[in-house]
């Protein structure tokens, strides 16, 4: 007789013993993190919640603050437009640096090239909004002058709850991958300021002749003048188009001075990171995909309270 | 074969807003080979250089399993996965396939011959789950709401890993990491709770009244040793379908294909290839 009863459930009180669950990001304190990420998942339109927020998860206050203080705007139209306007540039910035091949190079199946093409369309879909939700974020810490108060109410339309249905899951490996490919590139991507894994190459690594192959490609090209100017550009573009956000992001002296500061770094390393992995984002799409489309949004929001799009 | 190579053999279908991705491999008839839980195409592996000799081999990873697609927000039940298989089919211009299901994909063919008449050739029903004989407990346990948050994706392989263990007389680890891989991420894990919430006995119960109906020759193929499907559901099996014949696979267990690969291929060939009707097993 195979001893099945209380298998599951006894690892899992050996977890809970320890006093955590890998599924969720450690330090959760009194906050409903669960709830929040739901929000987020919810709100921002995607299929699950980037590592973006689970940085600011490691200190939850400062997650609470930020996502209370930038939930009006992230719901609006105006949001998506403006992620939208910052993807549209970085594909027109990507255009002239030629084209990746690194889809043809990690010589992938067909339904392993069908999942990576649609996991690099949800990052290209994804890092621009989070590039222009953090440029509110930094906006508001910086207790920057917007542009507008509250909004005209056709700007502050909002936008419907939800992803797409057509939208890949967001996925991650375990960071310690047992794939040596997947650690070497993996090391070299800790070396950034932050030493945080994005998103994107944890998802990619599912595939890891695909991440090696894209990141032998931008490698190169991201010490380049080219792509430091491109980057630049995305920065500047979306700080100025979160400052016109109807609806700013308010934290309304909800951080004291060190969370203030801790916020204000994270934000800032963020506001480093996020230009090149929209760019990246938009380098891998054009390996297959027409410049002019990609400009376009690949889920556009409907309404809310309106028909998914077709 | 490493599982790494299987996925990149897999190619891609889309059917009503989700994907399937199914391998397709060899020439002549078209033969169809549906995995169980916690599995995937991959598990069929070790068959595949002796069936593709002789069969166009088609092996789908169900709807919510292994490579396909395993988002949220669809009906992940035996009874849709064989409407989806015949959506399937029909899309790859396949008007009828000999069936092999092991596990629920055994319950997936049966549903598929019931229901979906003149689509089955041929069925072979592999230590499938059948009438009450399923959900089996660790099943049972994860697809609890709790497992979601009780269990990281780590620690979830590694009491899968346990479980699967018990279903090999000679636990082939390379097998088991290879079945296990699509589940290894925290979405994957959460793809199959998903799977497990669906599983409902009901749909292999209300199939009992339809099997001694059932005109489609069939092979009732089961390991002597299978610690999940107790091999007195294979006689019963045998018994209420007419065209049916019950064959035991010693020192084999649930996943006796890994654990008698040349023989289990030689009795599939035999009756793939069989000209008349198998004989009913009499009492």
């Amino acid at each position: 007789m195979v001893p099945w009863r209380g298998r599951f459930y006894n690892q899992g009180m050996m977890i809970s013993a320890k006093g955590r669950s890998a599924a969720r990001p450690p330090d959760t304190g009194a906050l409903d993190v669960d709830r929040v990420y739901h929000e987020i998942r919810q709100c921002l339109r995607i299929t699950g919640v980037p590592r973006y927020f689970d940085a600011w998860a490691e200190k939850p206050r400062l997650l609470g603050a930020v996502w209370l203080g930038a939930r009006p705007a992230v719901e609006t139209r105006a949001f998506e437009e403006a992620a939208d306007r910052v993807r549209a540039e970085a594909v027109a910035l990507a255009d002239p640096m030629g084209r990746l091949s690194a889809l043809g190079r990690a010589g992938l199946g067909e339904s392993q090239a069908f999942q990576a093409q649609a996991a690099v369309l949800l990052f290209h879909y994804l890092d621009a909004k989070l590039l222009v939700l953090n440029a509110a974020v930094q906006l508001a810490l910086e207790a920057a002058p917007v542009s507008r108060d509250g909004g005209a109410a056709a700007d502050c339309e909002l936008v419907e709850r939800g992803a797409s249905e057509r939208m890949a899951m967001l996925e991650a490996v375990d960071e310690k991958s047992p794939d040596h490919v997947t650690a070497r590139v993996f090391r070299e991507l800790k070396k950034a300021p932050g030493g945080r894994l994005p998103s994107d190459a944890l998802q990619l690594a599912l595939w890891p002749g695909y991440l090696e192959a894209a990141w032998e490609r931008l490698r190169p090209l991201a010490a380049g003048q080219d792509y430091a100017r491109a980057c630049a550009r995305l920065r500047e573009l979306s700080r100025a188009l979160a400052a016109a956000l109807p609806r700013p992001v308010s934290l309304g002296g909800a951080l004291g001075s060190q969370d203030a500061a801790d916020a204000a770094a994270l934000a800032r390393e963020y506001q480093g990171a996020l230009p090149g992995a929209v760019l990246n984002a938009a380098l891998l799409a054009l390996d297959w995909q027409a410049p002019e489309i990609l400009r376009r949004s690949p889920f556009p929001a409907p309404p809310r309270g309106g028909q998914e799009e077709p | 074969m490493h599982w790494r190579e299987f996925q990149r053999r897999q190619k891609v279908l889309e059917l009503g807003g989700r994907f399937l991705s199914y391998l397709d491999a060899g020439e002549g008839a078209p033969l169809v080979l549906l995995h169980g839980i916690p599995a995937w195409g991959y598990l069929w592996h070790p068959l595949l250089p002796l069936l593709e000799r002789s069969h166009r081999v088609l092996v789908p990873d169900l709807l919510g399993y292994g490579y396909s697609d395993r988002s949220d927000r669809f009906d992940r039940s035996i009874a849709r996965q064989a409407q989806a298989l015949e959506a399937w089919m029909r899309a790859l211009g396949l008007p009828k396939a000999d069936v092999v299901g092991h596990d629920i994909g055994g319950a997936v063919a049966l549903r598929l011959a019931a229901r979906h008449r003149g689509r089955v050739g041929r069925l072979c029903l592999m230590d499938a789950v059948s009438y009450d004989s399923w959900p089996i407990e660790p099943l049972l346990q994860f697809a609890h709401p709790a497992t979601r948050k009780r269990l990281s994706a780590g620690a979830a392989l590694k009491t899968l890993r346990m479980t699967l263990r018990e279903g090999f007389r000679q636990p082939d680890e390379e097998m088991i990491e290879g079945l296990l891989a699509p589940y290894s991420t925290e979405e994957g894990k959460l793809s199959l709770i998903r799977d497990a919430i669906a599983l409902d006995t009901n749909q292999t119960m209300e199939l009992a009244t339809l099997l001694p109906r059932l005109r489609v020759p069939t092979l009732v193929l089961w390991g002597e040793e299978d610690a999940f499907q107790p091999l007195h559901y294979a006689r019963r099996l045998a018994w209420d379908l007419p065209m049916a014949k019950l064959s035991v696979v010693a020192k084999a267990g649930h996943f006796l294909m890994a654990d008698q690969p040349a023989e289990v291929g030689a009795q599939l060939r035999n009756f793939l290839a069989l000209e008349e009707e198998p004989q009913a097993l009499a009492g």
